[in-house]
């Protein structure tokens, strides 16, 4: 019994956990992640004060504690602090939608050519170097002209132009593990290609794509707030970060914290990101330090 | 050496070709044509205006001309600006914004490696923390909020320099546009130094090198800073596209005349031709970059040399 137990906790899993729960700054950043999750879901529904409660007689009023506009308020009078909590939703949204989208097509992509390789493989990367010699922002600022100013779409956008790193981290990883024995005997037992990738190639090249998810997800927040400020992206009577930014920066010299709202919670929310990501990385990858 | 650039130079054409073809036919299939925004435009002097920018006829016929045109360098009028040629267009405003993004580069390069080298010399000390919690910030704060904050300080409050506009193009209106660009950067590559300096510290060729009695700033200079500076050629390269977007941003920002402006505008207006121009310029650019960067990295190391 005792023997068993001090066996069991150091599988690789475990450790992983360990590492990353060691690591003070990438414990704090989930933390605070969580925390702005909850606001976000919570805040909307709760705070004395309506998305759209606008209000002339108040308006650019600087932030109080007295009547519940904590971050101030727009120069419509509407309370900075549920539409910077709402932006949460829709900035967070894109984050991890887009980055899920990315996931989805990258991961699938780089197995396939790292599988089977060969001009398939040729092929497939050719059209990845392509696209790389896209610089992202434009070719999402033609795809949001293109499909319009419909959120879904922005999401669908930016994932379908953020995947291409995704594809060779997988790719590569694919084709270091191709010749393993697991994948032989997979292979000699007449496993159905598709199952073998979904079952033995995808879980094993999995370490690398989580870590390098974590960090595209600031990355696709940025996306989206800079398309956002542009005004390219979401639109009223939708918010989000990077359209508070755009809506504070004009105000800055008069009402400083319409800006400084959104543009302080963006900021926790990309180092915290940030730091999860780069705890994963060392808990996943130990000698990648 | 040669052969292997003109390989790649080659591959290059195709590439081109291929973002060519995908992105004049994503523009085309956009709802909403260049004289859609005057709201009461008469249908003949509509017709008459698709038909001056032969926008008449069909999608494939347009493709043929267009490709005709691109061949002896034409990218056509634009729709946006009339009266002046993508051409022109792009030549007024591809000096601002190489002037913008080249600095900014040479400043994100020069403090990013700096920091870097400093931060891992001093590893895990105050320094080090202080330099790499100002990198961390600086990643996490994007253009766009740097960007008020620089002019609000030193604009507004200070009235040390202009808040935008380009003004004689002197110095004074494009050092806040040169910082906010090049912040991000500098701090991407203080990382990314440092990282690299840490690896190499503890390579077996540096204790070698330390063991046969090698003076240590010999050792610094000649082997560890050659190899850590390949992640960062890597760094660079790509982010030359870094830059040109930044740039889209920092312009809008402080209202500088460079093309990244006009593609935003291009772009909201169904300016195809300007969009298409700009795209083109960029993924020239971008190969070329991408080459360069290759080059470099076979010059600093010899295992990456291309037989």
């Amino acid at each position: 019994m005792s023997a068993s137990s001090q066996t069991v906790p150091f599988t690789a899993r475990r450790q992983a956990l360990a590492r990353f729960a060691a690591n003070r700054s990438a414990v704090v950043g989930l933390g605070l992640l969580a925390l702005i999750a909850l606001l976000a879901i919570l805040i909307p529904i709760l705070w004395p004060h309506g998305l759209e409660e606008a209000g002339l007689e108040h308006a650019s009023q600087p932030p109080s504690l007295t009547d519940f506009h904590w971050f101030g308020t727009d120069a419509n009078g509407r309370d900075l602090f549920v539409r910077v909590f709402y932006g949460a939703r829709i900035s967070l949204a894109i984050g991890l939608i887009a980055t899920a989208i990315a996931l989805a097509i990258g991961v699938v992509w780089g197995a396939v050519a790292g599988w089977f390789g060969g001009l398939t493989d040729l092929l497939m990367m050719r059209f990845v170097d392509v696209l790389y010699a896209v610089p992202l922002l434009f070719l999402v600022i033609v795809l949001v002209t293109v499909l319009g100013n419909n959120v879904f779409l922005i999401f669908a956008a930016i994932g379908a132009v953020e995947w291409l790193t995704m594809a060779r981290i997988v790719r590569g990883q694919t084709i270091a593990i191709r010749n393993r024995e697991y994948i032989d005997s997979a292979r000699a037992v007449d496993l159905p290609t598709p199952r073998i990738l979904s079952r033995y190639v995808i879980p094993n090249v999995i370490g690398p794509v989580i870590v390098y998810s974590t960090l595209l997800i600031p990355v696709n927040i940025i996306v989206e707030s800079s398309l956002s400020f542009l005004g390219l992206g979401v639109q009223e009577p939708l918010t989000s970060w990077g359209l508070l930014i755009n809506q504070g920066a004009p105000q800055l010299d008069s009402a400083p914290w319409i800006l400084a709202a959104p543009a302080t919670l963006l900021a926790i929310t990309m180092l915290a990101f940030n730091a999860v990501g780069d705890g994963l990385r060392d808990a996943l990858d130990p000698q990648g330090r | 050496m040669g052969g292997y650039i003109l390989k790649r130079l080659l591959i290059g054409v195709p590439t081109l070709f291929i973002i060519i073809t995908a992105s004049f036919f994503l523009m085309r299939s956009a709802p909403g044509g260049p004289f859609d925004a005057e709201v009461d435009l008469d249908p003949a002097v509509k017709a008459n205006l698709e038909a001056t920018y032969g926008l008449d006829l069909p999608v494939s016929g347009q493709y043929v001309r267009f490709l005709g045109a691109l061949s002896h360098f034409d990218f056509g009028p634009s729709t946006t600006y009339p009266d002046r040629s993508v051409g022109e267009l792009i030549s007024d405003g591809l000096p601002v914004t190489l002037r913008l993004g080249l600095t900014a580069k040479a400043l994100a390069a020069a403090l990013g490696m700096t920091a870097g080298i400093v931060a891992a010399r001093n590893r895990n000390g105050p320094i080090d923390a202080a330099v790499m919690g100002a990198a961390s910030l600086g990643i996490a704060l994007p253009n766009f909020v740097v960007a008020p904050a620089l002019t609000l300080v030193f604009g507004v409050y200070l009235h040390l320099l202009p808040v935008a506009g380009w003004g004689d193009g002197s110095a004074r209106y494009w050092i806040l546009p040169v910082i906010a660009l090049a912040l991000p950067q500098i701090a991407a590559i203080a990382r990314i130094m440092r990282g690299a300096m840490l690896e190499i510290l503890s390579a077996d060729y540096v204790r070698t090198a330390r063991a046969k009695g090698m003076p240590e700033n010999r050792v610094l200079w000649r082997h560890v800073m050659r190899a850590a500076f390949l992640p960062v050629m890597t760094y660079l390269g790509p982010a030359a596209a870094a830059v040109v977007t930044g740039s889209v941003i920092v312009e809008q920002l402080f209202g500088l005349p460079g093309i990244g402006r006009f593609f935003v505008q291009g772009a909201m207006n169904r300016d195809y031709s300007l969009v298409m121009g700009i795209v083109i310029l960029y993924a020239t650019v971008l190969i070329l970059l991408n080459l360069l960067v290759d080059i470099a990295y076979g010059w600093l190391d010899p295992r990456a040399r291309v037989k």
